[in-house]
């Protein structure tokens, strides 16, 4: 755990303290809230942010919710609440699905934009609408249903967006905190609502809401604004993005999974047997209450004391009952409740029953039913856990809503109904859930037990459900298995989590063969004081494993509570991989304790340690432990003050040291590094540290690396590696630099530049491209494509054109939508001079035989003007084929990316039918533009017909020979332009001796080369100079 | 010595780099050794750790096993292309017959020259894969 920096919690609050002197009080509150909610370093603002973003949304629903109440009840009555139930949940539902419609293009933060200022345009309405005397009527069944779907989507929307903002281990951590700005709004706003309803009258309370949604507006631009952040936002958002990409079908999902039907059974009983208790609680109450604003405040009351009652069942009794009797038995809690309520309520339908059976399901079922529930769905592998808890969540809870709605109006036509007739109906509806609770147990189990066997569940992003009793068994009870990395994986899962059972296997886990699993036993052997370890840990400290001495030394510093001085007993070992591992430790101190920090300076630690390496007696192993160390001691401080330590070891002669110094780089993340790290994306096994290192400095070092980008006299594997960190770092600013390069005319540089793109545009979606420009582009490679048809079809068919020629036939334009015909220049046939080719493709291979591998290979009888022809065709071809790629990363950039990913694999697939339909979905997906340049590229044609087609539609001529040659020592592809030389040279072509005396100067080697080879086969000098 | 553009001839007909593209033939010739060997040359013997595989430009090579002759490798034909890929010693010697002109192939070169370009890469895990499904389905039936 680190402590909170600078930026530190509720910033106002520290703020003010800060004015009053503060440092103390300031840094007594930082680790109230460190203790209390794990906020670490940068994350305090942000989550003070959206904690005040809850806290009034809340506020505002529960003071909208009593409004809504009473006005309903009073004016239209009780006996219509079933209908307005069945309203909410159509219009709901319908309201879901247009929303899932509408999202899709738009960024989230201006869909919660657009809701708060509907929402307050709304609530004038609303209000005007009360003071002219229009709210009744209809219109009063419009708020209701409104209130209730402005309550679903603003908290739906909101902890979308705490997704977007947190990832999958901040989300862990502050979660609990923000989730208590939920509950404080739920009480704060039911309080007010019971405290202003009388003075300021029902229908003004309105204003108080419109007033909360603005404050709300200005959070959501402040938080959003701040949490810019790339690899954060990156890494969260692919977890949205992976839910909302998904095309299962929930339904099936759910019908294939019994544990999944058990759920959607528990949670649509649930919703049935809550209506049922909202139902009965109004009747009472508008039946002793008449007066308006006394029932407003009446229910503000009653509902914030529901939500103190909940907040009190959360923190008291929810850890408890689910660490001790586990999550089925978790699930008891709110039927119980609600059976008591009911069974209150068929005796004796008063007042004090009504709220008791409200009471039982509001206090249970957003506590500790709650997080049962959710917890329940964790076995669920997260694929089929995403599509089919949204389902759950929203489809069956509307579902059951309406028929709660649907229900209860049957039972109104019972003779002599009364709400305990509704009681009779919540206990066979409650009978039903209790049956439902004793199967899931098994099945929930059975499912975690599987998760667990496949590894699907990823410790990072649980909460707490190892906590739970039954499955805390089952987890240590894998502790005994001889299988490390289960042994690993489930060391993982369960840390923290503070249990005396474990102790057992601890102390035998402590002597296991793996200094990994030495390792984690002993992290979490610090957590429990009736276990010493020291002796074991005193042995450790002789293990071979550097991170095994690390820890061992740890353990002893933190139990012997003796402070430095053991720790300094280790600084001074004799042996200087003790030595390394106590300042590795003392490292790892220094970051997570600030009062440490004041006994010890990493400076001098290193200091001593770079001493080292000067002195004659250190032996080379010794020097390379020590920088190897050093390098990771740097990036453990993550201390922007040891850049000049960190600098010496990005140049040092080993990899290893070089490679850690790279890793440590990109914690500190200072510009001084910068054009190191940029020089090691060109060394081989450093590049991929250096690229996430560079990824890790996030937006700040964008325009560094389009300086490397913009300079073409810059190392060329430097360029061609800038594109990949650029993919990694989630800024507008990644995607506008990397749009800006688009007309590169390197392809290979082109190439890494669209798969940057299409990387960014697929891992994190809400960035913006410029379809338009994009569209442009897409077009341009399309031409592109059809003019290297075209000298492609020269190739095959030297005669076309003349009157020799004619025909043609071999399969030139075959090239366009091709899958399998690779090498189908060795069987193009149209020119004459492809048979003896055919022979090449007869490789007949002898490997297995003598076990060393020997393939024979080779075109028989093929002159070297064949060679080279064939050589040109194969690569023209290759180059159809890299620009059809191309074009579809270009659509993957106008369209949804995989959609035409498949649309590509379609394409280029042998499979006639699957090619039919990506041709079919391009043709009513694309652009009238778009269409009449691609479709032509991908649709079967005889060739001839495809190239008429070029050149009436696009004006393209089939270029004479000459014209081939010299259009490809013109352009900028330099392999192309290698193969038209060794052509020329093949063929004697001297038309082009001008041109290819100046490649024999081009700064490229292969061309310079094959240049040099013709002026020698046609017998023309070199020019001098060259 | 052949050009790079040559060499490509050559590579281009291996069955191993059958879905490489020309280009990417080029920066393998790039890192091709081009070797004049005297007759009677032992290019590599039974039991030597792999480090290299060979295409023979012209001249003859051949193939013994246990001193029996098992294979000989003529003008565009390659030998030792599992080195490539694994670390078992050698099965066969190779030697000379005659003088001979051979590309040599070093394997820490391709194995960087795989690290870098991932075209190539993917053209030769391609080529494995065919074989491996056609070995398959042949099983199977």
């Amino acid at each position: 755990m680190t402590a909170v920096g600078d930026s530190g919690v509720i910033p106002v609050l520290s703020r003010m303290i800060r004015l009053h002197r503060p440092r103390r009080i300031h840094s007594i509150m930082n680790r109230i809230f460190v203790k209390l909610f794990d906020i670490r370093e940068g994350e305090g603002v942000r989550a003070s942010l959206m904690f005040a973003y809850i806290f009034f949304i809340i506020t505002s629903i529960m003071i909208l919710k009593p409004v809504r109440s009473s006005l309903f009840l009073v004016s239209i009555g009780i006996e219509k609440l079933p209908l307005v139930y069945m309203l909410v949940a159509i219009i709901a539902a319908a309201g879901d699905f247009l929303h899932s419609r509408v999202r899709g293009g738009a960024r989230l933060n201006y869909q919660i934009y657009v809701t708060l200022f509907l929402s307050i345009a709304s609530l004038l309405v609303f209000r005007v609408f009360i003071h002219v005397g229009l709210m009744k009527g209809g219109m009063l069944y419009v708020f209701y249903v409104w209130v209730s779907i402005f309550s679903v989507f603003s908290a739906t929307q909101f902890w979308l967006l705490a997704n977007y903002i947190f990832n999958a281990r901040e989300a862990k951590r502050l979660f609990g905190f923000i989730g208590a700005g939920a509950i404080s709004g739920g009480i704060f706003g039911g309080y007010v609502t019971n405290y202003l309803a009388p003075r300021l009258r029902t229908e003004n309370l309105v204003f108080i809401c419109i007033g909360l949604l603005f404050i709300c507006i200005f959070l959501l631009w402040q938080v959003w604004h701040r949490s810019r952040d790339g690899l954060r936002e990156g890494l969260s958002r692919q977890g949205v993005r992976g839910m909302s990409s998904s095309s299962k079908n929930p339904v099936k999902l759910i019908l294939n999974s019994k544990h999944l039907v058990i759920m959607a059974g528990l949670v649509g009983i649930g919703v049935i047997v809550a209506k049922f208790a909202d139902y009965q609680f109004s009747a009472v109450a508008r039946l002793i209450i008449s007066e308006k604003d006394e029932l407003t405040a009446f229910f503000g009351f009653w509902m914030s004391n529901i939500n103190i009652a909940s907040l009190v069942v959360q923190l008291f009794v929810t850890g408890t009952v689910i660490k001790r009797s586990g999550v089925p038995a978790s699930l008891f809690f709110l039927p119980t409740g609600l059976l008591v309520g009911s069974l209150a309520v068929l005796v004796s339908p008063r007042l004090s029953s009504a709220v008791m059976v409200k009471f039982g399901d509001g206090a249970l079922k957003h506590s500790i039913n709650k997080a049962g529930s959710e917890l329940l769905a964790l076995p669920i592998p997260p694929s089929i856990k995403t599509e089919a808890k949204t389902f759950i969540d929203i489809v069956v809870d509307n579902m059951a809503t309406g028929l709660a709605g649907l229900l209860l109006i049957l039972l109104a036509f019972v003779p002599g109904f009364s709400v305990r007739y509704i009681s009779i109906a919540s206990i066979v509806f409650l009978a039903f859930w209790f049956y439902l609770i004793l199967k899931v147990k098994s099945e929930y189990v059975n499912s975690f037990r599987l998760a667990i066997q496949k590894r699907t569940i990823n410790p990072d992003e649980q909460t707490v459900n190892v906590e739970d009793a039954s499955l805390f068994e089952s987890l240590i009870g894998m502790l005994e298995g001889a299988n490390d990395r289960q042994i690993l994986y489930v060391l993982n899962l369960i840390e923290g989590v503070h249990n005396e059972k474990l102790i057992p296997y601890l102390e035998r886990l402590i002597r296991h063969p793996s200094p990994q699993v030495r390792s984690a036993a002993l992290r979490m052997a610090m957590q429990y004081e009736e276990l010493d370890m020291s002796a074991e840990a005193r042995e450790l400290i002789e293990s071979e494993d550097q991170a095994v001495k690390v820890d061992a030394i740890e353990y002893l510093f933190r139990r012997s509570g003796e402070g430095l001085s053991t720790l300094q007993t280790f600084l001074e070992h004799g042996n200087y991989l003790v030595r390394g591992a106590a300042v590795a430790c003392a490292t790892r101190v220094w970051k997570s304790d600030r009062e440490f920090r004041k006994e010890i300076d990493i400076k001098d630690l290193l200091d001593s340690m770079f001493n080292e390496l000067g002195q004659p007696e250190s032996s080379e192993r010794k020097r390379h432990f020590i920088k190897v160390n050093a390098a990771r001691i740097i990036g453990i401080a993550g201390n922007p003050e040891l850049c000049p330590y960190l600098d010496r070891l990005l140049t040092d002669e080993s990899l290893e040291v070089v490679r850690e110094a790279v890793v440590s780089a990109g914690y500190i993340r200072v510009p001084e590094c910068v054009p190191l790290l940029v020089r090691h994306l060109g060394t081989k096994h450093i590049r991929t540290y250096a690229r996430e290192a560079l990824a890790r400095y996030g937006e700040g070092i964008i325009d560094s690396l389009a300086a490397y980008l913009e300079n073409p006299l810059e190392d060329e594997r430097i360029r061609l590696a800038v594109p990949r960190v650029l993919a990694m770092i989630n800024v507008q600013r990644s995607v506008d630099v990397l749009e800006g390069k688009l007309d590169e005319p390197n392809f290979r540089l082109l190439y890494e530049f669209i798969r940057a793109l299409n990387k960014l545009r697929t891992h994190f979606p809400d960035l913006r491209f410029d379809r338009s420009y994009i569209e442009k582009r897409t077009l341009e490679e399309t031409r592109q494509y059809y003019r290297i048809l075209t000298l492609l079809h020269r190739q095959k068919n030297p005669d076309y054109g003349t009157a020799a020629g004619g025909g043609g036939d071999g399969g030139a334009a075959g090239a366009a939508g091709r899958g399998g015909d690779r090498g189908a220049a060795g069987t193009a046939d149209g020119g004459g001079d492809g048979g003896a080719a055919d022979a090449a493709a007869g490789a007949t291979g002898a490997d297995g035989e003598a076990g060393d591998g020997i393939t024979t290979a080779h075109a028989a009888g093929e002159t070297r003007v064949d060679q080279a022809r064939r050589l040109l065709m194969k690569a023209l071809e290759e180059r159809l084929d890299y620009n059809l790629e191309i074009i579809f990363r270009f659509l993957g950039l106008r369209y949804r990316p995989r959609d035409m990913y498949d649309a590509y694999l379609g394409i280029v697939s042998d499979r006639t039918n699957l090619r039919a339909n990506a041709i079919e979905f391009l043709d009513n997906i694309l652009t009238p533009d778009l269409k009449r340049f691609i479709i032509p590229i991908v649709e079967p044609a005889p060739p001839e017909y495809l190239i008429e087609l070029i050149r009436e539609r696009f004006g393209y001529e089939v270029p004479s020979e000459d014209e081939s040659i010299d259009i490809l020592l013109e352009g900028t592809d330099t392999w192309l332009k290698v193969c038209a030389i060794f052509l020329a040279a093949s063929i004697g072509h001297r038309k082009s001796v001008e041109k290819v005396k100046r490649l024999a100067g081009d700064r490229e080697a292969i061309v310079r080369e094959t240049a040099r080879y013709y002026l020698d086969r046609i017998g023309e000098p070199v020019p001098p100079g060259l | 010595m052949l050009t790079t553009v040559e060499k490509v001839l050559f590579l281009q007909d291996m069955d191993i780099f059958e879905y490489t593209a020309t280009e990417g033939l080029a920066h393998l010739a790039a890192i091709t050794e081009e070797l004049t060997l005297p007759a009677g040359e032992v290019i590599f013997r039974e039991g030597d750790l792999p480090d290299a595989m060979f295409v023979v430009i012209d001249g003859q090579v051949k193939m013994t096993r246990n001193g029996q002759e098992v294979m000989v490798a003529g003008s565009k034909e390659v030998f030792g292309t599992w080195a490539l890929f694994d670390e078992e010693p050698r099965v066969v010697t190779a030697t000379t017959i005659d003088e001979c002109r051979v590309l040599k192939i070093d394997k820490e070169d391709f194995i960087d020259l795989l690290a870098d370009n991932v075209r190539i890469t993917q053209s030769v895990l391609k080529t494995m894969v065919i074989r491996l499904r056609s070995l398959m389905t042949r099983v199977g039936r």
